[in-house]
């Protein structure tokens, strides 16, 4: 028994002087409950390194291979060949361009329309019931799986029959554009799409933010005659700091990720200009079976998470403000 | 209440709300302002999926030009077939819910008690422990895809439901994890400290004290439920046979095979994969929000 645990759960003294008098098996049970704690978060860590880490280093390696779909054990040491392979060819270029324009317009339209309605919802600028109503039926797109909001995005989108158009239209736009087959505007179609699926998010989160905010900070400002604009910009939204940091850390982590719903979509079309890294990556994998290739983009992925992460952090100050 | 009552009581409103307005016009303004901004963004965000239920109950040719916001004839038709003719609800649905609740299972089964040891005992390196296994979720899912693609095969598990829930069970068990450490933090240690001192085992104790989380064990079971009944890419790409398939995956091959769109079968399609998460939110709304973010609990 480890001398640093609270000293109530180190059981009854009593106990340990009768333990000679034990059966074998129940002295087992008290060694096994001794371990209790490292034997309760043993399955976590199992989990967490036999599906999670050990693969990924295992996709560090293989992008390391060359791996010809015909026979996957026939794998050929190349080094960074599938790196240069990717890095020298132009299509990466315009996918990852794509890739940060999506993230970026839905990561600011998100986390931006997140922090304003959580605001707005927080304080007093409505009846608390009012103000659950609203949460209410802000929070579904969150919880709508990618296939549906594909599918129902598609249709509101859809020039003929969809609901967009035919709104623009009555605004006075004759010629609304074709949304989905266009290159232009295609992209345009999936921000909105990724901004409607994972507003509900940020809201949330920024919620749970507004509630750690005390109270005595509020009445601080009234008693010092701030208006309500005032005491959000020199109140809240300072104090929101490191929850609205770790919510574009963690929106810019998903959206990277994001292609289920662009498959669903557009499936990268037209003509690419909706194709993204994290769909490219997915369709190297399984659509050309170029294994190594896909996950020296896989690798690549992930640097470029990191390098948003430390940039955040950069830009908002230290570790510290996001934990 | 009766109609007149009410008529009285929104006069009264509007009378009171024209007097504040012009006593308080800046405040007024203001109020008018949030208030449209909160009702545009609810049509927002409900009208996309309003839009596509309702085609379920459109009569199949109806769903044409001009659109029509509201359904003037309500047909179950499109249901009906979707029931009857298809295997969205034999099959399909059945699978899903057997992953999710299979993934509900795991994952309470394992971060219940990671989250009461964390909490509760202190360890060697527990911070470390702790962070890193969120640390682990940074990394993208789509980097451990063709790995685990691998390993399936070669254990023999590909094409079925078990690596589906797994898989599934696994991704949000970190967060879980936190969401009860966090929530067992709250719950003070009184009861089981007088467990221990009448001679219960550390075991016992544990016992004891989880039924007082309960709130943390039904945000959990639903974020790993939603978590699980939503997953698309997993399924998609560790499942081939049609009888393994899970409602997104069947969505997503219902129009890809059908190439023309019908949008109320879609509609009625989509309706019945969406209806489980749909209950789950009127039931338990409060935590649900806190389920789906892991957030609330925390902390």
């Amino acid at each position: 028994m480890s001398d640093s645990e609270p000293s109530y759960l180190d059981g009854f003294e009593a106990r340990r002087e009768t333990q000679t008098e034990l059966s074998r098996l129940e002295r087992l049970y008290d060694r096994v409950d001794q371990k209790l704690p490292y034997i309760m978060i043993a399955p976590v860590f199992i989990i967490v390194v036999g599906l999670m880490l050990y693969p990924a280093v295992w996709a560090f390696k293989l992008s390391l291979y060359d791996v010809p779909i015909s026979n996957l054990d026939n794998q050929v040491f190349v080094g960074f060949q599938n790196y240069v392979e990717i890095l020298m060819n132009s299509f990466f270029y315009k996918v990852m361009k794509n890739s940060v324009v999506f993230v970026s317009a839905s990561v600011v339209g998100q986390v931006g329309i997140g922090v304003t309605l959580a605001v707005l919802l927080d304080r007093g600028w409505l009846d608390d019931r009012l103000a659950r109503f609203f949460r209410a039926t802000y929070i579904l797109p969150w919880a709508t799986t990618a296939v549906i909001v594909g599918y129902s995005w598609q249709f509101l989108l859809n020039p003929r029959v969809g609901l967009v158009n035919q709104f623009l239209r009555a605004l006075g736009w004759a010629n609304p554009p074709p949304w989905l087959t266009s290159v232009q505007w295609a992209i345009v179609g999936l921000i909105i799409m990724n901004i409607w699926r994972g507003t509900p998010f940020s809201m949330i989160f920024q919620t749970s933010g507004l509630q750690s905010i005390q109270e005595s900070f509020y009445e601080a400002a009234r008693v010092g005659g701030a208006s309500r604009l005032q005491t959000v910009r020199n109140v809240t939204l300072p104090l929101l700091r490191p929850f609205i940091l770790m919510n574009l850390i963690l929106v810019t982590l998903f959206t990277f990720n994001v292609f289920g719903m662009i498959l669903v979509m557009t499936g990268g079309g037209p003509l690419d200009a909706t194709n993204v890294l994290a769909l490219h990556m997915y369709q190297t994998a399984f659509s050309l079976g170029n294994f190594g290739k896909a996950s020296a983009l896989a690798v690549l992925l992930f640097l470029f998470n990191l390098l948003t992460v430390a940039f955040y952090l950069r830009v908002f100050g230290g570790v510290d403000q996001a934990i | 209440m009766s109609m007149k009552q009410r008529f009285i009581k929104a006069r009264y409103y509007l009378h009171n709300a024209a007097r504040f307005a012009k006593i308080y016009p800046e405040e007024a303004l203001i109020r008018a302002v949030v208030i449209f901004s909160l009702v545009s963004m609810s049509v927002f965000f409900i009208v996309p999926l309003y839009w596509l239920f309702s085609a379920a109950f459109k009569p199949p040719n109806s769903v044409g030009f001009p659109p029509e916001l509201v359904p003037s004839t309500i047909t179950f038709e499109n249901l009906n077939h979707i029931i009857v003719n298809t295997e969205f609800v034999g099959t399909f649905l059945v699978n899903s819910l057997l992953v999710a609740v299979g993934a509900v299972i795991i994952v309470l089964a394992i971060a219940t008690p990671a989250g009461y040891a964390f909490s509760r005992y202190e360890m060697k390196h527990k911070r470390v422990l702790m962070v890193s296994i969120l640390f682990v979720q940074m990394i993208p899912f789509l980097a451990m895809i063709i790995p685990l693609y691998r390993i399936f095969a070669i254990v023999g598990l590909l094409d079925t439901l078990i690596v589906i829930t797994l898989v599934s069970a696994a991704n949000t068990i970190p967060v879980a994890t936190w969401l009860m450490k966090g929530y067992f933090d709250t719950v003070p240690d009184g009861l089981e400290e007088a467990a221990r001192v009448g001679g219960a085992s550390r075991f016992q104790a544990f016992r004891i004290i989880t039924p007082l989380a309960k709130p943390a064990l039904g945000a959990v079971a639903i974020y790993s439920f939603v978590g699980a009944w939503n997953k698309f890419i997993i399924p998609l790409t560790f499942t081939s046979s049609k009888s393994k398939w899970v409602l997104p995956v069947a969505l997503y091959k219902f129009i890809s095979r059908r190439g023309v769109v019908e949008w109320g079968l879609l509609g009625a399609a989509t309706l019945i994969a969406m209806l489980p998460v749909l209950i789950l939110f009127v039931v338990f709304q409060k935590q649900f929000v806190a389920g789906l973010t892991g957030a609330e609990y925390k902390g």
